[in-house]
């Protein structure tokens, strides 16, 4: 047996629907995510199985982000927002003479939009079925994530707890056809609760902060280089600090690399006014990132200085990177197994996004990573087999037992982040409204098929929506605070509006019928488990 | 305005992402500098703040104390920010809605969340029959535990270890405690009445745990979850076809009990006992004939050299221990209190 490198993406957006405008800035989130991360991730896959590569990553959808994938309205949108930058890059194409600095830039834009949009439309807009055909082929394990990113140690009651995980195994299965076998949890928010919830619902694997098992009790035997089971048998995979190092740090990080392409120069803002229509802006008619950029980082420079992008340095600097990482992924595997005397499991978790959306050649990077690994030798010695954490339990079914401790990704491995003075104020009304949304889940639980039960099931929902952890994340960064304060302040109003209601026997279907369209996950919710 | 160098920019992202903020990236430059300059505000580092007494804002009340004592500062929450939905005039006519209303004070609960290891967040909400002009007082139940956490119940029938005057005006409240694994509940009390009671959180562990036995267990992936709820692979009778465990025998912690003395200007002396729960009273090692012996416990010395290199320093506890191979010298021990009430001088 050699060593393991379980690669787990996580896949996650807040749910944006903004059906009730033409144009709504934040849903960009959605398309920018598509377009520079989701389908270079699957034509990657697609790749695997043209050449026969047998590599595996874990990656999950959460179910915010399958259920936008599900929404026709939104895969409308997202081909609208795909054939506007496809029309700018053609355009600026069109207009610059041959010999142009700009041309291999331009070439490269119109040729991955085209290439995006292709594989968009080859799969019927139909993302997530596309990924769960790779799923089923074993290149990639699908897994979930809470409902709508609910940070469990912070939810802190047994029903949020339990609708959280039950709500997104059952958007899993109904979305991709099949029940999850792993979940990630929103913001690796490791607690006991979380744990039994998993067991309860059959989930065997899960995906920690390296703090969970180093501090487990008793301590982890091989530190964090290996899954631990918990007591309630979910195996529990910690990050391997070194690994995110060698992406991430200012010094040896990789996407930092003066040859790869600069994210904050875009043709939305650098265009000619001329060459921009009414898809190319905001609503308001202000400019926007259309996602044709054609800089490179250039070096410490300031915006206004960045050159040209040269996609061939570009790739070029991706084969150096992925050999380099593939070469110290190996000897760590093998520094690390001649000090345990056993093959280590090393966990490399990354936020999906952070491949092609922020770091344009990261997909390119992953691929090449990870087909070098694929091979079984780097350098001539054996590199560590890139596996799916479901493919690493069935290998190494036997691990350590120990309580994982209470932790997160945040700062100091706790929960700062999502509770201070700048967002603090909303946790007692989250935990209100499911004091109140119980009480009403008691009385109609018998209601099915009625308006009142679908009213009960809406309020579910907004509950869920409210609880989602990216809220009180974005306040405390400060950015897009009016936005981040307004969606729980909204799900909790409607909540309540509609459980006034449900407290007189009295549903207003027009406003219902509304919320059910901007607010539309979780199909068949179920208001029991808040009961 | 001219953006920073692109490395200036990734060390911006890696130190924000240090802190557990997710994409960063996204960011422009100035946000992210905007957002480090937040940040810097909104995580003070506790154990490095300098000794501080605190001035009581008129519509709280704080409990003054030096930072060497920080067991029971308390800080009030921000209220709610107005909302205004400017937007929905300009969203089609059937997606129209009321004004945004959320209701207070209409149910009465307490609840707490473990912020991190020395932080504990209280917020209530009051209904018609509390008297919000009056004071009341926080009873809160600490006891330290490994392992399988303490339940509830059994913490509501514990002795409260820690009390804390808190101004019912205030949305809520920020305690200090300890830096140790607990497991909390508290009762807002008012005028010798109980008004709520909160939920059991647990709070997140500063440096490695203490040693403990080393348990191994062997499961399929298809090995049925559902029956290993409630901690079924410490509970050999109760494991499902197909798993096995086997453990190599090690030393448990015995139960400790720490009485601490907090000097607290306002309210006198605050006195409280924290209970370390014995292990070995909610794990039992499970019997099996193929146990090891401890002369066949794997060998941990090759590995803490590996450890040493990859770890980074804890919460400001460089060389905490991580290897199993001996007992903590910074955790609960059966031979003395717990650390951080040694290292304060707070030990009665």
């Amino acid at each position: 047996m050699s060593a393991s490198l379980v690669i787990a993406l996580h896949g996650h957006l807040p749910f944006l629907n903004h059906p009730e405008h033409e144009v709504f800035l934040e849903e960009d989130w959605l398309f920018e995510a598509i377009s520079d991360c989701y389908l270079p991730i699957l034509l990657m896959l697609d790749g695997w199985q043209k050449d026969g590569v047998r590599a595996q990553i874990t990656m999950g959808l959460s179910p915010p982000l399958l259920s936008m994938l599900a929404l026709p309205n939104l895969r409308e949108r997202t081909t609208r927002a795909m054939d506007a930058r496809l029309s700018l890059a053609r355009r600026a194409l069109q207009e610059h003479p041959a010999d142009s600095p700009w041309l291999p830039a331009l070439v490269c834009a119109v040729d991955e939009t085209e290439r995006v949009l292709a594989r968009w439309e080859s799969c019927g807009r139909d993302l997530a079925r596309a990924f769960a055909e790779h799923h089923w082929a074993g290149r990639v394990e699908l897994m979930t994530c809470n409902a709508t990113h609910g940070l469990v140690p912070v939810l802190l009651d047994e029903q949020s707890v339990r609708a959280q995980v039950q709500e997104a195994v059952k958007t899993h299965e109904r979305l991709l056809g099949f029940r999850p076998r792993g979940i990630w949890l929103p913001e690796c928010g490791m607690h006991p609760w979380a744990l039994d919830v998993l067991a309860k619902e059959n989930l065997t694997f899960t995906f920690s902060e390296d703090r969970a098992v180093r501090f487990a009790w008793p301590p982890p035997e091989h530190d964090v280089f290996r899954p631990i089971f918990s007591p309630e048998g979910v195996a529990v995979f910690p990050r391997d600090p070194g690994s995110a190092k060698e992406v991430w740090s200012a010094q040896e990080g990789y996407p930092g690399d003066f040859r790869y392409r600069e994210f904050y120069r875009d043709l939305g803002y650098d265009a000619p006014t001329a060459w921009l229509d009414k898809v190319h802006k905001q609503g308001t008619g202000d400019r926007k990132n259309v996602g044709v950029k054609l800089h490179r980082i250039t070096g410490r420079v300031g915006l206004d200085e960045k050159l040209p992008y040269d996609p061939l340095a570009a790739a070029s600097a991706v084969a150096e990177h992925a050999a380099h990482f593939a070469r110290r992924r190996t000897e760590d595997a093998l520094d690390v197994e001649k000090a345990i005397g056993a093959p280590p499991c090393i966990t490399a978790a990354f936020d999906a996004e952070l491949f092609g959306h922020w770091w344009h050649e990261g997909p390119w990077f992953l691929d090449r990573f990870l087909r070098l690994l694929a091979e079984g030798e780097v350098d001539g010695r054996p590199c560590p087999k890139p596996v799916s954490a479901h493919q690493y339990l069935v290998d190494q079914p036997t691990q350590q037992v120990a309580y994982p401790a209470v932790s997160s990704w945040g700062d100091g491995g706790a929960f700062e982040v999502w509770v201070n003075q700048k967002n603090d104020w909303m946790w007692k009304r989250i935990h209100d409204v499911r004091e109140r949304l119980g009480a009403m889940a008691r009385r109609y639980k018998d209601e099915r098929g009625t308006i009142l039960f679908r009213a009960l099931q809406q309020a579910t929902r907004e509950v869920l929506l409210a609880q989602s952890s990216d809220w009180p994340f974005i306040l405390t960064m400060g950015t897009q605070t009016g936005y981040a304060t307004k969606r729980p302040v909204m799900h909790l109003a409607r909540a309540h509006r509609l459980l006034a209601g449900l407290e007189q026997g009295f549903v207003d279907e027009a406003d219902l019928l509304q919320m059910e369209e901007r607010d539309a996950v979780f199909a068949d919710v179920d208001p029991s488990t808040f009961a | 305005m001219r953006s920073l160098p692109f490395p200036r920019r990734l060390q911006l992202v890696k130190l924000l992402r240090a802190h557990g903020l997710r994409d960063v990236e996204r960011l422009r430059e100035d946000e992210l500098k905007d957002a480090l300059t937040k940040l810097s505000v909104l995580l003070p580092d506790l154990q490095k703040q300098p000794a501080t007494t605190t001035t009581p804002p008129p519509a709280s009340i704080m409990v003054s104390h030096a930072a060497t004592d920080a067991l029971a500062a308390t800080t009030t929450t921000t209220p709610p920010p107005d909302v205004v939905d400017d937007e929905d005039a300009w969203c089609l006519p059937r997606f129209r809605e009321p004004k945004l209303l959320v209701p207070e004070g209409e149910r009465t609960f307490l609840r707490l969340v473990a912020v991190k290891p020395r932080v504990l967040f209280f917020t209530w909400d009051l209904g018609v029959d509390v008297d919000r002009g009056q004071h009341a007082r926080l009873e809160i139940a600490l006891r330290e535990y490994l392992g399988e956490a303490p339940s509830r119940d059994a913490l509501l029938e514990q002795t409260a270890s820690l009390y804390v005057d808190v101004d019912l005006r205030a949305p809520g409240w920020y305690v200090d405690v300890p830096p140790e694994r607990y497991g909390v509940v508290a009762r807002l009390v008012q005028a010798g009445r109980i008004i709520a009671v909160s939920n059991l959180a647990l709070t997140p562990p500063a440096r490695p745990a203490p040693t403990g036995p080393l348990w191994r267990a062997t499961l399929s992936p298809t090995t049925e979850r559902a029956a290993l709820r409630g901690g079924g692979l410490l509970k050999p009778k109760e494991l499902p076809a197909g798993a096995a465990v086997e453990t190599v025998g090690e030393v448990l912690p015995e139960p400790t009990a720490v009485e601490v003395v907090v000097p607290l200007p306002s309210s006198g002396e605050h006195r409280f006992q924290i209970l370390s729960q014995p292990a070995g009273q909610q794990a039992e090692a499970p019997s099996s004939s193929s146990m090891p012996s401890r002369s066949q416990a794997p060998v941990l010395g090759p590995l803490a050299k590996t450890r040493r290199v990859a770890r980074p320093d804890f919460d400001g506890v460089p060389g905490a221990p991580l290897s199993s191979s001996g007992p903590s010298s910074s955790g609960p021990s059966s031979s003395g209190p717990s650390s951080s009430a040694v290292a304060a001088g707070r030990t009665a």
